[in-house]
């Protein structure tokens, strides 16, 4: 019996320990290996999402994360700056009511921002100047891309003087603020009095030259420019030739082989004087005609057509017997006075004859032909007295202007039957007396940005204008300076340029380079000086490196200010708000970057950029088996897309 | 012992059954927690796709209504919204793509309803949808919709689950109902002041018909027709009644200050018009008018009602007040009807329809103009652009049609944002020398080209003129055929050097290469203008103009006259339109008496050589006297000059004064014919003038044969004549051109070399067709408005 009671006792230990046994087995199946974890993973997934969720639905996540005035999005990572833009040439001359031209040109200096919508408006000195564009918006790709339309300005009639437009850019693409995509640029419309143009005047002194065979004449001949005051300089080319080329040979330099000459004078009456050099062989003897014919050239408009003047020398190697015409210079050739000026010309008269009388002089009879009415003059003196064989008489013409007008007249001297004319002088009445009117260069730098890699050089056109008026000369120069930031270099290939006066253009290339180390923008400052007044302009260019951003990162994004400073404080502290106590969370966000130039290729960018938002130490989730692991896709209205990763766990019983 | 066996069995055998009953419970709980793994996975992936496919939708939607509310061009607002829809699918899919779930994306054509005035607007027939088109704005109706629509379907191929479909309409539904205009504040002697107020209720609905009932004040902007100052103002004292379920009512009050009766009914009348823009909190827009179009009975009066008026075509402008021009001039509404003002949509939804050319609308163009609608600005044929101060709404409208005397004209503005703008129906060529226009009827070019101011014998050219030129069929110049000219204003003669006189001596002018003028194309209006105070002399090469003037050169001559010049050119209508005004700004002295007003010349020195069947040679006029009107024909001599005046009293005898003219004249072959139609004002300030008349004459070389009206004839002999500062010349005339006029049965010009034996032929198509169409220029014949409708 007592056998008995000892074997069902150990059956019975046996058994509870079998059922224990089986029991813990089974409790080890069906419970969490860890004991402090509380939650399945699907719970936690759930309570991840709900969180996220909550905060999207609260807006939480709209202005917190991304800096949408800085970076916008196209559910890529595009940075965004201001376009450049520049207008060419930065000056035009023309006349009131005259449409000119420009051409505007607009960089796109957005990265990674596709093909972008930029919109142009003009603004003009006043309401009655007119403007259009051949096309007033543009598309445009990121990344340095450019666009040019033409701008047409007409002014108003009464418009004078220089004036400043601007035309200004704004990429409208949706959603990106005004104040991001905006750039202007400056240029002038000059507008100058209309330029009438008018036939020059030369003379040609002496007028005969008396030497022996194969002797030389020194002649000056003077040319006269008659335009209006506001034209400018012109350009004139004379010409000469001698009725007996093989003879006599005449030319615009001492050494005899040069037949034509250009020279410039400036208008209302300017003049330019240079040297004509005639001779002949030993064994001519006679008379011959030394012809000089002046072209002003460069006109554009009907009343610019050039005619040539006439002057004839004579040429007597060797006295001959015989009567000939004389000779007569009226010099100046032009003036251009106030009203009511009593002006003294100088009448010279060139007696020709050699033996045509018994007497060594003759007596020559001054008249005055053509002068219009209202006009007054008088001589010293009507007749001369001018011996033979080259004589030379000179008289003094005084004439009188009324209010206003011009005169074109011609002096006649008469001899027996021998008769010469002057060739025509001229009188203008002008209250316009051009005065130098400096104003800075116009300053243009094509194109207005660059896009460049370290160490990259690159080049732009420079153009400048002369905005200083005729008066100031014909030309001047332009003074070029650039200013670059530490470490970078640049250059002028001329920095020296020389341009016309009223509005003349001139350009130059400028090479800039980058540092090895560049990154992001740097701007570049170009002076350009007036060497007549010191005035100057300048013009800033910018030469872009982007950041190694073919793979958009962390990196490129806060150089572009992309995204809120702080911004992952304020998230954590609104996850430590929601999130129950005794769980522990870690949280990633990535912003989701879709290339411009290949759709459906997506990269997320991580942009914790080295803060753990959390609230426990890393190994924490190790212990944890169960971990809720959500992926939460957020688009803010500005467009840009967030990807939220949270990863959740409870590390204490409830 | 049986018993204690049986027990240690029973005892093993719960044991057994309790182990094999945890290991299933076990395998059955991890199968369990499996499965809910996966579908939380599936089922927050599938929850946030769904958000954030409403969040996109939504966030497109906003930014494309601002955008296009601003730009009023919805090209780059779509194009934007599709790339943006396509990025974030793709980085949608890029996400998810490692859970195994399949998506694909697409759009959808979903019904927006069947609101009568979208109905109307866009036709009956048409579904109004979304069109797969992403975005859809239906604005400018009393019910607006801003819409998006999009779907997609998800696979979970580890659950077997396919095609979780979902689509989506964002949108925002807006609806006016219910105006009323009250007279709150009656003016009385006490109060100057009178204040109307207007009541209308709106209602805000989201997709699904949910209410947007949580917008407050600043959610509304209103804008109203101000007909004192024709402009559309911002209402600032808005007052808005929340009536829930997305119902408002929404009052304003505008003010003015010694109203007199008459216009307190008309302002009453036109605070019925106004202009709601509601922006939910999503930011999603909408832009609402309380009215859909503008309706109106044109009446006409100067055809017989008998006759089928073929060309009785009228290029009437709109301006934003609802006024009509019509040649300058604005047309009367009968005491029936009163213009209601056209709203600010952009141009290019705009158009009018006639019941006479049925369901497509007429050919119509919005020109934008300075704000005194006086001079055309260079903005002039721009579509990008809303519908303002300074616009012109341009169409034609035709009577055409046996017995048409009234049209209804409607003036509508289509609802859909993706309405085009009007297609260019003009074409246009620029030649070295000409800027020509083809309007379908004729081809008339503008001598551009200052460089052709030459009076010297040979030039082909006179540079004052506008060019009725045959045309090839591919629209080019043909030099061989029918060539006529008419001249524009000019003054003063010329002696010429080998003797003869040249005419005119002085021509209107501008500084620049074409000579001021200023020429803009349109779809189915051109233009060509010049505001100018120049005058030229080719004979002298002088220019008169101020002194000082930019432009104006140092050896100038004083200004005569300020000249405002226009020339218009519609589409597929037999005439032009030119108006000039001439402003004499000193004393001007002529060197001979002569002022010519308009004239034709038939061609240049080479048409001597044309065939008779193209070059022409007979011409007729009206000629009034008192109450008689006469119409002379006559035939210019084959080769030699001669002039001829009209006329005396009775128009029978050609003396020189006093000259008696018609309203018409008109120049023609058998091939082409052209006329000129003053209207009433150029007439009587032509009829005014005391040495006025026609003058027909040919040209020195016998080649150029002219017919015009003359402010004063040719005088050489008279060089003291003198126009007066201040004195206004104007000369607004239509140039009709028309074909297949028929010369005179044979015989019956053959000794018609002498003109002031005109004879009267009636039959002639060529004075037929002026003598029934002149009066479309003329102001008691303009047509009238006899009513006039708002819907």
């Amino acid at each position: 019996m007592k056998k008995r009671g000892i074997s069902i006792l150990i059956e019975a230990v046996v058994v509870a320990l079998m059922v224990i046994a089986a029991f813990s087995v089974a409790y080890f199946y069906i419970t969490p290996s860890n004991p402090r974890l509380q939650r399945s993973q699907p719970d936690l997934n759930k309570l991840g999402f709900n969180i996220l969720n909550s905060l999207a639905q609260s807006h939480a996540f709209d202005d917190t994360i991304i800096n949408s005035t800085a970076l916008f999005n196209y559910y890529n990572n595009c940075s965004h700056s201001p376009p450049s833009i520049v207008i060419t040439p930065p000056t035009q001359w023309g006349n009131a009511a005259s449409q000119l031209a420009y051409t505007v040109t607009v960089i796109n200096n957005d990265f990674e921002c596709g093909t972008e919508t930029f919109v142009l408006q003009a603004g003009m000195p006043s309401s009655s100047w007119q403007y259009f564009f051949s096309q007033n918006y543009m598309f445009i790709r990121s990344g340095g891309g450019n666009s040019s339309v033409t701008l047409y300005v007409t002014s108003p009639l009464t418009a004078n003087g220089p004036n400043r437009f601007y035309v200004n850019v704004t990429n409208v693409s949706p959603g990106l603020p005004s104040n991001v995509g905006y750039a202007i640029a400056y240029a002038n419309y000059t507008v100058q009095q209309s330029c009438s143009y008018s036939e020059p005047t030369v003379s040609v002194l002496p007028g005969s030259g008396w030497v022996n065979s194969g002797g030389l004449v020194n002649y000056t001949v003077t040319i006269y420019n008659n335009d209006a005051p506001s034209c400018g300089y012109s350009q004139f080319t004379a010409f000469v030739t001698s009725n007996k080329p093989n003879l006599v040979t005449s030319s615009f330099n001492s050494t005899l082989n040069q037949s034509n000459i250009t020279v410039f004078a400036q208008s209302a009456g300017g003049y330019v004087s240079f040297p004509l050099y005639v001779n002949s062989s030993a064994t001519f003897s006679g008379v011959s005609s030394i012809n000089v014919t002046v072209v002003q050239s460069g006109k554009s408009v009907p009343q610019s057509a050039s005619q040539p003047v006439t002057y004839i020398a004579t040429y007597a190697a060797s006295p001959s017997s015989g009567c000939n015409n004389p000779n007569v210079v009226i010099t100046p050739a032009s003036t251009w006075q106030n009203s009511g000026v009593n002006y003294s010309y100088t009448v010279y008269v060139y007696n020709n004859d050699n033996a045509c009388s018994s007497s060594s002089s003759e007596g020559f009879t001054l008249s005055i032909s053509s002068l219009p009415s209202g006009w007054k003059y008088k001589f010293n003196a009507t007749t001369l007295s001018i011996a033979q064989n080259g004589g030379i008489g000179a008289a003094k013409l005084y004439i009188t202007s009324p209010s206003k007008g011009i005169a074109l007249f011609t002096v006649t001297a008469k001899v027996n039957s021998e008769t010469g004319t002057s060739n025509n002088a001229i009188y203008v009445v002008s209250s316009v007396q051009p005065t130098c009117n400096t104003l800075p260069p116009g300053l243009a730098v094509l194109p207005p940005s660059g896009w460049g890699t370290p160490g990259m050089q690159l080049n732009y056109n420079v153009e400048i204008t002369n905005n200083d008026n005729s008066a100031c000369g014909a030309s001047g120069t332009i003074n070029l300076s650039v200013s670059t930031p530490n470490g970078w270099a640049a250059g002028f290939q001329l920095s020296n340029l020389t341009a016309t006066t009223n509005g003349g253009l001139a350009s130059t290339i400028l090479s800039v380079k980058s540092p090895n180390n560049a990154l992001g923008y740097a701007k570049i400052n170009i002076t350009a000086v007036d060497t007549v007044s010191s005035k100057s302009s300048t013009f800033t260019l910018t030469y872009f490196v982007p950041p190694p951003c073919s793979n958009v990162n962390y990196t490129c994004i806060v150089h572009a200010n992309g995204v809120i400073p702080g911004w992952q404080r304020n998230i954590e502290l609104a996850l430590l708000n929601l999130i129950p106590p005794g769980y522990i969370f870690n949280l990633n966000v990535s912003l989701i970057s879709v290339s411009v130039y290949t759709p459906y290729l997506t990269e997320a960018i991580p942009l914790n950029g080295g803060f753990v938002i959390s609230n426990a130490q890393a190994q924490s989730f190790r212990t944890a088996s169960q971990i809720g692991d959500v992926t939460y896709v957020y688009t803010a209205p500005k467009l840009y897309i967030l990807v939220f990763h949270l990863q959740i766990a409870q590390v204490t019983q409830p | 012992m049986k018993e204690r066996r049986g027990q240690v069995l029973i005892i093993v055998g719960v044991v057994l059954s309790l182990l094999i009953l945890s290991v299933a419970v076990t395998l059955y709980m991890d199968q369990l927690q499996y499965s809910q793994f996966q579908i939380s996975t599936y089922n927050t992936a599938a929850l946030n796709i769904a958000d954030d496919f409403n969040r996109v939708l939504t966030n497109i939607l906003a930014a494309s209504t601002v955008t296009y509310n601003n730009s009023a061009d919805i090209v780059t607002p779509r194009a934007w919204a599709n790339t943006n829809f396509t990025d974030w699918v793709s980085a949608v899919q890029s996400q998810y793509s490692s859970t195994g779930i399949q998506s694909s994306f697409y759009y959808t054509n979903v019904s927006l309803g069947n609101d009568p005035y979208v109905i109307t607007a866009l036709g009956s027939s048409e579904c109004i949808c979304t069109n797969y088109s992403l975005i859809k704005l239906l604005w400018y109706a009393p019910r607006s919709i801003s819409a998006i629509s999009a779907g997609y379907n998800l696979s979970l191929p580890g659950q077997y689950v396919y095609g979780l479909r979902n689509e989506q309409l964002i949108l925002l539904n807006t609806s006016i109902n219910g105006i009323s205009v009250y007279n709150i504040k009656t003016p009385t002697k006490q109060s100057n002041v009178t204040t109307i107020k207007t009541v209308f209720g709106v209602t805000v609905l989201k997709e699904q018909g949910i209410p947007a009932d949580d917008l407050s004040v600043r959610n509304f902007k209103v804008v109203y027709f101000d007909p004192l100052k024709n402009e559309w103002v911002q209402a600032s004292n808005l007052t808005l009644l929340n009536l829930a379920g997305g119902n408002y009512n929404i009052s304003f009050t505008a003010s003015w200050q010694n109203l007199n009766s008459y216009m307190y009914g008309v302002v009453q009348k036109d605070m019925k018009y106004f202009i709601l823009w509601v922006t939910d909190d999503r930011g999603i827009m909408t832009e609402s008018y309380s009215y859909t179009s503008v309706s109106y009975v044109l009446h006409q009066q100067a055809l017989p009602s008998s006759d089928p008026k073929s060309y009785e075509t009228y290029v009437l402008e709109s301006l934003n007040n609802g006024s009509v021009i019509w040649f300058n001039h604005l047309l009367n509404f009968t005491s029936n009807a009163a213009p209601a003002p056209i709203p600010i949509p952009p141009v290019k939804q705009l158009r009018v329809y006639t019941n006479v050319t049925g369901p497509n609308p007429v050919p119509s163009q919005v020109e934008v103009w300075n704000p005194t609608y006086t001079v055309p600005t260079l903005e002039f044929a721009n579509w990008r652009t809303r519908f303002i101060l300074g616009d012109k709404l341009v169409y034609e409208v035709t009577f055409a049609g046996n017995k048409i005397n009234n049209v209804n004209v409607t003036i509508t503005w289509l609802t859909d944002a993706d309405a085009q703008p009007p297609v260019f129906k003009l074409t246009f060529a620029q030649t070295a020398n000409e800027w020509i226009v083809n309007n379908l009827q004729y081809s008339l070019g503008l001598v551009t080209n200052s460089n052709l101011a030459n009076y010297e014998p040979g030039t082909n050219w006179i540079d004052y003129n506008l060019q009725v030129n045959a045309t090839y069929p591919n629209g080019t110049y043909n030099p061989n055929g029918y060539h006529v000219e008419y001249t524009l204003f000019g003054y003063d003669a010329f002696n010429m050097k080998g003797g003869g006189t040249w005419f005119p001596a002085k021509l209107p002018w501008g500084p620049g290469p074409n000579e001021g003028w200023t020429v803009l194309p349109g779809p189915v209006r051109a233009v060509a203008y010049r505001v100018s105070d120049f005058s030229y002399e080719p004979p002298n090469d002088t220019y008169y103009c101020s002194t000082g003037e930019p432009g104006c050169p140092a050896n100038h001559q004083p200004a005569d006259f300020q000249f405002t010049q226009i020339i218009l050119i519609p589409y597929n209508v037999p005439y032009f339109e030119s108006y000039l005004t001439a402003k004499a700004v000193r004393n001007v002295p002529f060197a001979q008496q002569y002022v010519s007003i308009v004239g034709m010349i038939a061609g240049t020195e080479r048409d001597r050589n044309l065939p008779s069947s193209i070059r022409p040679s007979w011409g007729s006029l009206q000629c009034i006297s008192g109450s008689a009107q006469n119409i002379y024909n006559g035939s210019y001599t084959p080769t030699f000059n001669f002039h001829i005046f009209r006329s005396d009293a009775d128009c029978s005898n050609a003396i020189k004064t006093p000259m008696y003219i018609g309203y018409w004249v008109s120049l023609y072959s058998l091939q082409r014919s052209q006329s000129i139609f003053l209207d009433s004002n150029t007439y009587a300030s032509i009829a005014s003038a005391p040495l006025h008349g026609y003058w027909f004459w040919t040209t020195a070389d016998g080649a150029r044969r002219v017919a015009e009206y003359d402010y004063a004839y040719w005088n050489g002999g008279n060089h003291n004549y003198v126009i007066t500062n201040g004195t206004v010349i104007t000369a607004s005339f239509a140039g009709w051109i028309y074909q297949n006029a028929l010369s005179a049965p044979s015989g019956q010009y053959i000794d018609s070399s002498i003109w002031q034996n005109g004879y009267l032929y009636t039959n002639a198509n060529g004075a037929m067709i002026p003598s029934l169409y002149y009066k479309m220029f003329l102001l008691p014949y303009y047509p009238v408005i006899t009513y006039a409708t708002v819907s």
